[in-house]
């Protein structure tokens, strides 16, 4: 009630201009995010772990620059199921561990190749899982960044191309070597 | 109970007609009346929703704290709203919470609601067929249902009425299963969709595959452009409402046209608690209307009333409204108010992919899909159950959730990422189901809500014939995808309920026999003539088209009647 209430108290303006929500105007009030599920030290973790999933490229600058750990948290917080807070908790804890035994370091303390190799060697063991219909914790992280990302605005409007107002639909649209998808 | 009779009528309280519901139909109805003189007060329940008041509609992806997911505690909260495709982060404020209008599941059924100045009109899938003679004649024919009443013939002229209003894209395609509409220009097919059609009418040459007809301006009218509506953006972001009135809505329409005639009026947050049936004068004489914020009871009183609640609602008022003279609800003479419930049956779907056209791409984002229209059971019934079923499927480019080659993370897989992928398909149906006594809903005896009005216990299943119409369809579906040229074919069973097709129909169904239904040709109660039903209770069987643009043909066809006989004085 709370936010319909707060929703309608917004006007709009016919098609000029950009809407901007009551919650972001806050945040610009309150730079600093409250961390609501995770530790507060694992969230430049929860950045990076994004970041290897989703670098920078040529293009677009990578995951940790959408504050994809701090979105990660939220999102746990509010829209996982009791089971998966559980499952990615434990899943946090469960990769640190791994990374040290395996790779015999802290993951932030490796370099950027080696982190991408652990994921990679991680990524595939998840995979193996989904082919036996279970769901492997990284699949959690990964998911997350994944949605996180490209629906942040650099991830949209950077690494894909984002139309808020197309304002016309055509069925055949040439698409050349290197052309971007649509965001939405 | 007749409490009412002490009330003064007074021009505040007193209209020539009254309408209950501002939907789609409501909203119709409101707009004819209002156009030929009448004084017309609609009833809403819910809160108003001005015309550009769609908090949500420009926002981006990122300016939802969850990118426009819902959260956990929503959907525990709301099971069965939260199930509704249309529903999400940005369109939430449209729909009912399960909390606050529990309604009884005798068999599980997902009721999905819209209270709000507007109704469903803010959120429905605005696809819009006309029905064929085939969807008249043949529930009779085959003899699954009564005879309809009406027949296209009827219709017809309506149907070209409100599509001049409303404003419909699409092509004249020349079917008898999907009669023509007065209409705007067409969606374009993509080319993948283009070379399916094509490859799917070759080896069924009876299955013609078309562009969808949807209710989007895509050139406005000058009466569309007098309404204050514009030309549909491509952003597909309907549910939220659309700024630009492209779509129709009860909200930038049909309701502020039949304000300007200064004859309107319209009352948000009024629950309709039953009509008022006077035994003396044996006609309705008004409505009992609950304050959904204080609580107070209200009358008013009006020569005619159209109940456009929405199809259930309306059963629920109807059997509400008793009296000495209908003990069992208004015009129940016969004991079938509130039975036979039909539905559509969108149980099965396909997935598959579509290898070639990697070249090309589209622009924009279409409301629509392609259609096919039934092609079971229409000369002769040629299947082993009854009924039919029209098929749709889009084509579209996989997005970042796919698969890539090779490493499934670092900066190759990003890139790969921000690239279309190959076509994916997605196919689904729309199934008849056959109007049933057993299908049915009724009072609660014991449960009320909490403006005192009885819960209403939905008893409402599939059967039998569902069950072998939705295998044909998943069966012919695959047939139509390999000849199509897809590979990687799979077949869906949602096993949703009955309800989340939002297509619910009946209950109050029309006919010429006063035995066997409850609405006469005109849509009045056989019994009570001065009240006329003409949502989607009033469906005698379901068809296999989107029901809406019926609906509000019905209601222009009915409303003009209806207003010819008060001034003829027969109504009075």
């Amino acid at each position: 009630m709370n936010r319909r209430e707060a929703l309608s108290g917004i006007s709009l303006s016919l098609g000029l201009g950009i809407l901007v929500p009551s919650s972001l105007l806050l945040s610009c009030q309150n730079p600093d995010y409250q961390v609501v599920f995770f530790e507060i030290a694992d969230i430049p973790l929860l950045d990076e772990i994004g970041e290897t999933i989703l670098p920078n490229t040529s293009s677009s600058l990578g995951a940790k620059s959408t504050k994809i750990g701090n979105f990660m948290d939220a999102y746990v917080k509010n829209c996982f199921s009791p089971e998966n807070q559980i499952k990615i908790k434990e899943g946090l804890a469960t990769l640190k561990e791994t990374c040290k035994i395996e790779m015999g370091k802290d993951f932030l303390k490796l370099p950027a190749e080696k982190r991408h190799q652990f994921l990679v060697a991680l990524d595939g063991e998840a995979n193996k899982k989904s082919i036996e219909n279970e769901i492997h914790y990284f699949k959690l992280f990964k998911n997350l960044v994944l949605l996180g990302y490209f629906t942040s605005e650099e991830g949209a409007t950077k690494s894909l191309r984002y139309l808020p107002v197309p304002g016309r639909y055509e069925g055949n649209y040439p698409l050349q070597s290197g052309d971007k998808a649509w965001a939405l | 109970m007749s409490s009412y009779k002490n009330i003064e009528r007074t021009n505040t309280n007193t209209f020539d007609a009254i309408v209950i519901g501002s939907g789609i139909s409501g909203s119709w109805a409101a707009k004819e009346l209002c156009e030929k003189g009448l004084k017309t007060l609609v009833l809403e329940r819910g809160r108003d929703v001005k015309h550009g008041n769609y908090p949500t509609a420009m926002m981006n992806p990122w300016d939802f704290e969850h990118r426009n997911r819902l959260t956990y505690q929503f959907k525990q909260e709301n099971p069965v709203a939260s199930r509704c495709y249309a529903l999400d982060d940005s369109t939430k404020h449209f729909f009912v919470k399960d909390s606050e209008h529990p309604y009884i599941q005798e068999k599980p059924y997902d009721w999905i609601r819209g209270y709000q100045v507007g109704g469903k009109s803010l959120i429905w899938a605005r696809q819009t067929q006309r029905w064929s003679k085939y969807e008249f004649e043949n529930p009779s024919k085959y003899g699954y249902t009564i005879k309809w009443p009406i027949g296209y013939n009827d219709l017809a002229d309506w149907y070209s009425h409100v599509e001049k209003f409303v404003g419909i894209s699409g092509n004249k395609d020349g079917l008898e299963t999907l009669p023509d509409s007065e209409s705007l220009p067409a969606w374009e097919m993509n080319e993948a969709e283009k070379a399916m059609s094509k490859a799917i009418m070759k080896q069924y040459p009876n299955r013609p595959a078309v562009i969808g007809r949807c209710a989007h301006l895509t050139q406005p009218q000058p009466i569309h452009l007098e309404q204050g509506r514009g030309q549909c953006q491509a952003r597909n972001l309907c549910y939220r409402g659309c700024p630009y009135g492209a779509y129709f809505s009860a909200n930038a329409s049909t309701l502020p046209w039949a304000a300007k005639t200064g004859n309107l009026t319209l009352r948000p947050d009024s629950v309709v608690h039953s009509i008022l049936y006077d035994d003396e004068l044996q006609k309705a004489v008004g409505v009992k209307v609950i304050d959904r914020l204080t609580k107070e009871e209200h009358y008013f009183f009006a020569k005619i009333i159209f109940a456009n609640a929405a199809c259930l609602n309306t059963n629920l008022i109807l059997l509400n409204s008793k009296s000495n003279r209908f003990p069992n609800g208004l015009g129940n003479d016969n004991g079938l108010l509130g039975k036979y419930v039909a539905f559509h049956n969108y149980r099965g779907s396909l997935t598959a992919d579509y290898d070639g056209q990697l070249d090309t791409y589209y622009y924009g984002r279409r409301p629509t899909s392609i259609m096919i229209p039934n092609f079971r059971n229409v000369q002769r019934q040629d299947a082993d159950f009854q009924g039919g079923y029209m098929t749709f499927f889009t084509a579209d480019r996989r997005g970042w959730g796919r698969a890539v080659e090779g490493e499934q993370i670092g900066a190759a897989f990003k890139e790969q990422l921000s690239k279309p992928g190959n076509w994916s398909i997605y196919m689904m149906m729309q199934g008849e189901t056959i109007p049933k006594a057993t299908n049915h809903v009724r009072l609660s005896e014991n449960e009320v809500d909490e403006w005192g009005i009885p819960q209403l216990i939905t008893s409402i299943d599939y059967d039998e014939n569902d069950e072998k119409l939705f295998q044909d369809f998943l069966k012919e579906g695959e047939a139509m995808l390999k000849a199509a040229g897809c590979t990687n074919i799979k077949k869906h069973d949602s096993k949703q309920s009955p309800g989340l097709d939002i297509h619910e129909m009946g209950g109050v169904r029309m006919g010429d026999d006063p035995r066997t239904s409850l609405l006469n040709k005109w849509n009045q109660l056989h019994a009570v003539p001065n009240v006329f039903v003409t949502d989607g209770a009033c469906m005698t069987s379901t068809g296999v088209q989107n029901p809406s643009l019926t609906f509000m043909a019905i209601t222009a066809r009915a409303a003009n009647y209806a207003a010819e006989q008060v001034k003829k004085n027969v109504l009075s």
